[in-house]
């Protein structure tokens, strides 16, 4: 085609001819050239076609039972490597669909072949190291070394792969990665591991050593300072250690400083809703409870036939001061869920909240019918009886509140304050002498069994 | 007012499920496609495939047998009931355990199976009995379980065995899904149901349960760990979206209860809660298994709660009697990497012989069942990778457990029994297969080949490990007094499985009692240490350890080639603290110690200040 153009286009006279002759030339080893290409081609179509039929069959797994929209993405993810079957990420992609959704067996198959198709991605080494971890520790060290091979700096994998190695006793090659993460941001955790590491040689100046440098880096972890306890105590200091001990609770945990973003991944291809029930656990717990109650109700809309997303949806909106609010929802959750006692409880909390205390206790007590150690109900049951002047049945709620669980703080200090005001005081220095016998954090409960403590007659002392 | 209840994720730990073989078997086949695969047949390059990797291989594939299922043989026909319901309720894929204890006091093994689910009886509530099973002198066992009196109304867990008013013969404590039983021997194998009166009331999830005397006052008190708090009806899925048990993650923990034996104090039979003032209530946890012994060496009896999803609780005895969690800072609360675990199983041995019993916890699959090795009085390193258990249990979820020498070459071997809590995903749907079958595992069988190094038996041929069920209890104890360990096993919804020993003895062996005459039982707690000139075994009396199980109170020690035993001291549990020695006691037979007996070696008085609970 490109000489018929060039002959059109080129001016007449012998220099045209001649070029002619020699595009000629050209022309025959380029059809050649051209015929060769397309051959190897065909055999290359061929081959694949073959190799991919015969051998590499895509994974199909059972979808009986599976959420529909689990199904659905499944589904849709497999047709999709059908049609693209040399194409990595529609294999990794489908490998992260079944990752999410426990069909690791088969995700494996689809990340060694995405590995096979895109040699230069970490990634997918990664994700295939992730699943042979949890039963064939040498197959999952090749593919960690694989991974390791393109990217020798990411964290999560440095420490994936050694604990894998420690797992197998070959601790010198452990050491030598956890030491390239340990600097790193994330690498809280591997200096962690290096401290247990190190614990067997018993060297006390190195640990503390290490501690001090994680402290005045921000890298303390409430691991690292256990570790340096569990030395302490072998050094037959425990006091030492047991002050480490209670340091340590105040700290957040090693994995806290460490974020995994290929991993981070999955979410993406959630189907079950898991990812955004932690995600709104997570907005609760950070304050922001208009974004976790949004979050929740797509989730109870996504999945109807749950109780959960609904519920915790409901509590929330009591939390805010939405009582109407969440007494609707809960009371369209109880016709659906006649049999479950945390919604019961919440119903009875946003009937109470509205001044229905009639309705409430009624809850409470089908509640405490489905559950008879329900101890928050019984609580709550004593509480409204509290309100309206029944203290013999608020005192005897109280005591099965107690009877099912014994080391909540709350109740023996609530049911104190009622007996000091009954004047039964023997009983009610047995629940402040129980309450101060229950360790708690908190300066305010101390502060309260002093308190109450005051208004006990002189000749009644807590021990 | 307002109450969290919030769904957590299931975690991925379950989720390595797969047909037969490993995932290495089944990847052998696949092509790399394209000019990859061009190249490497133009090329001729075919690479062999690689070989086994080392967790899969048999060590042991030319054996005798181990063990023999003599269980069609032996008259045990129990089967465990747990009717697959749309709820899936978790007590079912919980429980239950099993015991070996001898129930009418004939010197003879009896059997001991936790009770499943209740059935409804007319016009009454539903209810259980647990079958209990009595050995004749033939070696045959009489299904005693109509007359036994043991019956439990809500799906049983757990069995605790011992001598509560020190009369001589055994008592029973059954724990349930919703709360504990107490019951009284008569001699006879006749129980009677104390509990109304006992003050053990609770209604909680209770799991293992031990006696043990905490306070050394001579009578036996009661741990019963608590797992979480429940919710029947509750409904969780799979990480698909099908029905599945919920797991630990979906409720909170609780708190366990130490109950002190009022008997010392002229009550018989009645315990008293001592939870609280003991300390015991600042922590709570997901507790399945238990170990009551002195964890640090000081003298005083421990509590260490093996906790499901959570790190688990040493809680360390104090001088005045109040209990502290020392897990975190003495290595045994979480892996080597400081992630929890979900424990299950314990065991309490000296698998290193090095003269300190170290600790073993069966685990969830994907994560490896651990062993803490105690490297100095009451300080613990996970020893798991070193000492061969790490990848050989990754998949396989252990619940019963037991440390005995199955071939007496002198080493204690282990016996687990696997059965999963979640559904396997199977490649093809199996149309016939039944609700069990989808969490069915195989048992396993590791070898102690000395210094506490471990090698898995793996031959297919192995009785053993022949079956695949829903594995939970494990009792263990020489049933037909041949001088070798036998074992029970029990299943969810299946019968129970009788193993007798057969195995190619390696050495010689003894069975140690010890006994405290003024109590009329077994002295629970009392540490032996057998001596011989160039070895030394110690074990300790507690058969209420391993998964909701109970074993043969009597102490077996395989000996190896040592052809002599020296002498045996005894740690009698008691304050003050007493050590006897008896010298030059016989092999391959029974050897029954008495207290008063031998010859006192040391005697400390115990200046103990008032302790907690008192």
């Amino acid at each position: 085609m490109t000489l018929w153009i060039r002959r059109k286009s080129g001016s007449a006279g012998s220099d045209d001819e001649s070029a002619v002759r020699c595009t000629a030339g050209k022309k025959s080893r380029m059809l050649k050239a051209a015929v060769f290409l397309l051959l190897a081609a065909g055999v290359l179509f061929a081959a694949t076609k073959y190799f991919g039929r015969s051998n590499i069959e895509i994974p199909r797994v059972s979808l009986e039972g599976m959420h529909p929209d689990v199904v659905s993405l499944i589904d849709r993810r497999r047709r999709h490597v059908e049609s693209n079957p040399l194409s990595a990420d529609a294999w990794g992609n489908y490998g992260m669909a079944l990752l999410q959704h426990q069909r690791q067996y088969e995700a494996l198959i689809c990340f060694d072949q995405a590995t096979a198709l895109q040699p230069p991605s970490p990634r997918w080494p990664y994700f295939a190291g992730t699943i042979l971890e949890q039963s064939e520790f040498e197959e999952a060290l090749a593919r960690y070394q694989k991974s390791l091979s393109l990217d020798h700096a990411y964290v999560p994998l440095l420490l994936r792969a050694a604990s894998v190695l420690i797992q197998q006793n070959d601790l010198q090659q452990a050491r030598e990665l956890l030491n390239r993460a340990k600097d790193q941001p994330g690498g809280a955790a591997a200096l962690v591991q290096l401290m247990r590491l190190s614990r067997q040689n018993s060297n006390m100046k190195q640990a503390e050593d290490t501690v001090q440098s994680a402290r005045a880096s921000n890298a303390l972890s409430r691991e690292l300072l256990l570790e340096l306890a569990s030395m302490k105590v072998a050094e037959g200091q425990t006091d030492e250690a047991i002050a480490l001990q209670a340091e340590s609770k105040q700290l957040p945990p090693a994995q806290a400083f460490l974020t995994d973003p290929w991993m981070d991944e999955l979410q993406r291809f959630d189907a079950t809703g898991a990812y955004s029930s932690a995600v709104a656990d997570q907005l609760r717990m950070q304050g922001q409870v208009k974004q976790a109650a949004a979050k929740l109700g797509a989730l109870a809309r996504q999945f109807p036939e749950r109780s959960r997303p609904a519920l915790n949806r409901a509590t929330l909106l009591l939390e805010m001061g939405d009582a109407a609010g969440a007494e609707k929802e809960l009371q369209a959750l109880k016709d659906r869920f006649p049999g479950d006692a945390m919604i019961l409880l919440s119903l009875a909390y946003a009937r109470f909240a509205r001044g229905d205390q009639i309705s409430a206790e009624q809850l409470l007590s089908d509640a405490i019918r489905l559950k008879p150690d329900y101890a928050p109900a019984w609580m709550a049951i004593a509480e409204i009886c509290r309100s309206t002047n029944r203290p013999l049945e608020a005192i005897a709620a109280y005591e099965k509140a107690v009877a099912a669980t014994p080391e909540d703080i709350r109740i023996h200090l609530s049911m104190a304050d009622l007996l000091l005001s009954e004047g039964q005081f023997d009983e009610a220095a047995r629940r402040l002498q129980d309450a101060s016998r229950i360790r708690h954090d908190d300066p305010s409960i101390r502060k309260q069994i002093e308190d109450l403590s005051k208004r006990l007659p002189a000749a009644t002392k807590v021990e | 007012m307002a109450h969290a209840a919030y769904e957590s994720p299931r975690l991925p730990s379950e989720f390595n499920s797969r047909p037969n073989g490993s995932i290495a078997d089944h990847l052998h086949g696949i092509a790399i496609p394209g000019l990859a695969v061009l190249l490497i047949l133009m090329t001729g390059c075919f690479s062999e495939a690689p070989p086994l990797p080392e967790s899969q291989q048999p060590v042991r594939s030319e054996h005798q047998a181990f063990f023999e299922d003599i269980t069609d043989k032996s008259g045990l026909t129990a089967v465990h009931r747990a009717v697959p319901a749309e709820d899936f309720p978790m007590p079912q894929i919980m429980g239950s355990g099993a015991a070996m204890l001898d129930a009418d006091g004939d010197g003879l093994l009896d059997l001991l199976l936790v009770a499943g689910e209740p059935q409804p009886v007319s016009e009454g509530a539903a209810t259980a009995r647990c079958p209990l099973y009595l050995q004749d002198k033939e070696g045959s066992f009489r299904d005693h379980t109509e007359n036994s009196g043991l019956i439990i109304s809500d799906f049983g867990m757990g069995v605790a065995a011992g001598d509560i008013d020190n009369d001589g013969d055994t008592d029973v404590c059954i724990t349930t899904a919703a709360g504990a039983r107490m019951f009284q021997n008569d001699g006879a194998a006749v129980f009677q149901d104390i509990t109304a009166t006992a003050g053990i009331g609770t209604s909680r999830w209770c799991t293992a349960a031990v006696f043990f005397d905490y306070d050394r006052d001579g009578w036996l008190d009661l741990l019963i760990v608590n797992y979480v708090d429940y919710f029947p009806g509750s409904v969780c899925q799979d990480g698909t979206g099908r029905r599945d048990y919920c797991g630990p993650l979906a409720f909170s923990g609780t708190v366990d209860r130490l109950y002190r034996n009022s008997g010392g104090s002229g009550q018989l039979n009645v315990f008293r809660d001592v939870t609280l003032e003991t300390g015991l209530g600042e922590g709570a946890g997901k507790g399945l298994g238990a170990i009551c012994s002195d964890m640090n060496g000081d003298g005083r009896t421990d509590i260490y709660v093996a906790n499901d999803m959570e790190p688990n609780r040493l809680w360390i005895q104090q001088p005045d009697g109040l209990f502290r969690d020392e897990a975190d800072i003495r290595g045994c609360s979480t892996d080597f990497q400081g992630r929890p675990q979900a424990s299950m199983g314990t065991a309490w041995n000296d698998f290193d012989r090095d003269g300190m019993p170290d600790i073993f916890l069966t685990h969830l699959r994907g994560e490896t069942n651990t062993l803490y090795r105690q490297i100095m009085s009451g300080v613990f390193v996970d020893n798991t990778a070193a000492a061969g258990l790490g990848a050989a249990s990754l998949n396989f979820t252990g619940f019963g457990v037991a440390a005995s020498d199955v071939d007496l070459d002198g080493n204690d071997d282990l016996l687990i029994a696997n059965g999963r809590v979640m559904r396997a995903p199977f490649l093809t749907p199996d149309p016939s297969a039944s609700h069990w079958d989808e969490y069915a595992e195989r048992n396993q069988l590791f070898l102690n080949i000395g210094s506490g190094q471990f090698e898995e038996v793996t031959s297919l041929r192995e009785p053993f490990l022949l079956n695949s069920e829903v594995s939970r209890g494990l009792a263990t104890g020489d049933i037909d007094n041949d001088g070798d360990v036998d074992v029970l096993i029990s299943n969810t919804s299946a019968k129970a499985r009788l193993f007798q020993n057969v195995a190619d003895r390696k050495g010689n062996w003894i069975r140690v009692q010890a006994i405290d005459p003024d109590l009329k039982r077994d002295a629970i707690g009392a540490r032996i240490i057998v001596i011989s000139d160039q070895h030394r075994w110690v074990k300790e009396i507690q058969p209420c350890i391993g998964y909701l199980s109970c074993h043969d109170p009597r102490l077996h020690f395989g000996l190896g080639e040592t052809p002599e035993i020296q002498r045996i001291l005894v740690h009698w549990p008691t304050i003050p603290a007493d050590i006897e020695e008896f010298v030059k006691p016989g092999i391959n037979g029974d050897i029954v110690l008495r207290r008063g007996t031998g010859k006192r070696i040391s005697s400390a008085d115990s200046s103990e200040p008032k302790k907690a609970g008192h």
